[in-house]
């Protein structure tokens, strides 16, 4: 107890001497922190008002704005902008100055570089315009701005390779670029595919689409397909659409070399699955099995009851009314022009019930004339019978399809009912 | 027998000398010839590589000047600020997007929101301007010949000697008031402005962390 009642008095003491010492280091802080709180409060105030006059002359094209604002701030690099900006309309000269001192001040952002390169190069300063812009690049080497517009203005320029080489990489960065850029590379050669892929230099699907995209709107169609064939399963849903398009455009060769992208090649004169042995989607475009009539009252199935030949054959369900003149299903074919072919298959038939019988007809897919056709199939029910179709193309014939439908109806409504039975379809040139 | 064979030793040696000097000079001369092959393989190859992208034809063009990160369709593609313009290219502006096409110190061609426009010029320093409709302004430089036309003939022609601005609108109609201004003296202003404006507009978005902008850190290449 002693011994702690003799200590605890110098020790109080103590503490207050370390208490006096204390406060004069806090007291120098607080002035201090007033001193310094009026400057921060004027430099803030100062900056934001720098700020508002700036965005005022941005607003307002007031050139006093502007200057007032870099009177309170000179190095304000947002303020020299602006104050470029606006001089830009009357004196492109007095815009670059502005805009290499905003560069000056804030060399890093490469936007301003980029400012300034435009307004060198509307200036006439192209190798000015140039080095702003590489400045550009160089601060932002994965953007895809600072290599467009560098890109365009060594085309422009005359630095052609130059400038497709920095257009390329702005197209990687940006792929919504690229038919700019492949467009521009189009006009400038004259509409030379070759140069354009050249020029491109394609090595991802997204470019690859591009170019295909670009090459068919031009009409360039083999090209389109090589870069189709080229863009691999990303571009599948595109190869269908285009097929449909070469299709509906007659362009049959050009649409087989596009099939063949994802199926077997169409041989001339050879059918798709002519005995139905597998499963196909009816619905899409090309050289296989197609259905355009989309009745909901016809049903089309593979068969495995007493198929003709295989261990299938095309049931046809008819349950109502449906379109006469649509195909219920049918197939291009390639063929030799003028040559003379013999189309056999085999049909059966069951309770069929119409004003409109089924029959297959055999087109010039160009001309959509008729080259030869059955009578239609008997109303009923009957066994398998061999059917057998000889034609002949024109010299332009190189495609022909194979169809099958309705005799038109003498009434607008043409119910049908029944069963129909396809099999066994082949073609044989004579 | 020592002499002879010091001389034959001799003659072995000078003949072995020979014999080396002539494999190091046809080493060397090879050498020099592949050398000479690779340069010349080199220097082909890179002359084939910049050939190959060499335009046939230089041709004029313009810039396209576009504000901000908006975009018009150029020859129905996408374009942005600082494309390159042909002669006979076909331009339209959407709904509020105007757009400047200058052509050094021949022409300049405003256009306005929702334009359909195809400029055609040459180094002569003529422009004609098909403009099927919307809105334009054609400044012509000095001893510039332009012309707007539509499908009605001729709308108007640039006086050269007053360098004053050719407006035309086709249909006729109310001049829009957004992306093209009458004013003679503003219209470059409007598009440089816009680009300024939408810089510091950026610039505040990104400390107030509002949204995201364009200039921010520079992104990697996986990451465009």
């Amino acid at each position: 107890m002693s011994f702690a009642a003799e200590k605890a008095t110098p020790l109080l003491d103590e503490g207050r001497e370390a208490g006096r010492s204390a406060f004069l280091p806090r007291f120098i802080g607080g002035v201090a922190v007033l001193a310094i709180l009026p400057l921060a409060i004027w430099w803030a105030g100062r900056s934001g008002l720098v700020s508002l006059l700036t965005i005022y002359a941005a607003k307002t094209n007031q050139v006093a704005a502007a200057d007032a604002a870099l009177r309170l701030s000179p190095n304000d690099p947002d303020a020299h902008l602006v104050r470029g900006a606006i001089l830009e309309a009357n004196s492109v000269s007095a815009a670059v100055e502005e805009y290499k001192q905003a560069a000056r001040v804030r060399p890093e952002d490469y936007l301003l570089w980029l400012s300034l390169a435009r307004a060198q190069e509307l200036n006439g300063d192209v190798g000015g315009a140039i080095a702003a812009a590489s400045q550009g690049v160089r601060l932002a080497p994965y953007y895809a701005r600072p290599h467009w517009l560098l890109g365009n203005i060594l085309v422009r320029s005359g630095q052609a390779a130059e400038g497709f080489s920095e257009l390329r990489l702005a197209g990687e960065s940006d792929t919504g670029l690229l038919p700019a850029i492949i467009d521009l590379e189009w006009q400038l050669s004259g509409g030379d595919a070759e140069f354009v892929k050249r020029a491109i230099h394609p090595d991802s699907p997204e470019s690859f689409k591009a170019l295909a995209d670009y090459f068919r709107k031009h009409g360039k169609a083999n090209d389109a397909i090589e870069m189709f064939r080229a863009a691999g399963t990303a571009a599948e849903q595109e190869r269908r659409q285009y097929l449909q398009e070469l299709i509906s455009a007659k362009s049959f060769k050009e649409a087989a070399l596009l099939w063949s992208i994802d199926h077997a090649p169409p041989g001339i004169g050879q059918l798709n699955d002519p005995g139905f042995e597998r499963p196909s989607n009816l619905d899409e475009p090309g050289f296989g099995w197609r259905r355009d009539n989309k009745a909901e009252s016809l049903t089309l199935s593979l068969d495995t009851n007493n198929p003709r030949e295989g261990r299938f054959s095309l049931r046809v369900d008819f349950n109502g009314v449906s379109d006469p003149g649509a195909a219920i299903i049918s197939q291009l074919i390639l063929v030799e022009p003028r040559a003379h072919y013999e189309l056999r298959f085999a049909a059966r038939t069951e309770g069929i019930v119409s004003g409109g019988l089924p029959y297959v007809v055999v087109f010039d897919a160009g001309s959509n004339n008729v080259l030869g056709q059955t009578s239609a199939f008997t109303k009923a029910k009957t066994d398998w019978q061999d059917y057998v179709i000889d034609f002949q193309g024109g010299e332009s014939t190189s495609t022909v399809q194979l169809v099958l439908r309705r005799q038109p109806c003498s009434s607008s409504s043409c119910p049908v009912f029944g069963h129909l039975w396809l099999d066994n379809v082949s073609l044989q040139k004579l | 027998m020592l002499k002879k064979s010091a001389s034959l030793d001799g003659e072995m040696r000078s003949s072995i000398y020979t014999r080396l000097y002539l494999i190091s000079a046809i080493i060397v001369l090879l050498f020099v010839f592949l050398i000479i092959q690779i340069q010349i393989g080199v220097f082909s190859a890179s002359r084939d590589v910049s050939s190959s992208l060499e335009i046939r034809q230089q041709s004029i063009m313009a810039i396209l000047k576009v504000s901000g990160n908006q975009s018009i369709s150029v020859n129905s593609t996408k374009v942005i600020d600082g494309a390159s313009i042909l002669s006979g290219a076909t331009i339209v502006t959407p709904n509020q997007v105007g757009a400047r096409v200058v052509l050094g110190s021949i022409a300049t061609l405003d256009i306005a929101p929702n334009t359909t426009v195809e400029p055609e010029f040459d180094r002569n320093g003529a422009m004609k301007v098909t403009l099927t409709q919307g809105c334009v302004i054609l400044r012509a430089g000095k001893d510039t010949e332009g012309e707007v036309v539509t499908s009605r003939g001729i709308a108007g022609k640039t006086n050269s000697s007053e360098d004053g601005p050719l407006e035309v609108c086709f249909p006729q109609g109310a001049w829009p008031g957004l992306g093209i201004e009458q004013n003679h003296d503003v219209g470059l202003f409007y598009f440089a402005r816009l680009a300024a404006f939408e810089v510091i507009g950026g610039r505040l978005r990104t400390n107030l962390s509002v949204g995201l902008d364009e200039r921010g850190s520079n992104p990697g290449p996986s990451s465009p």
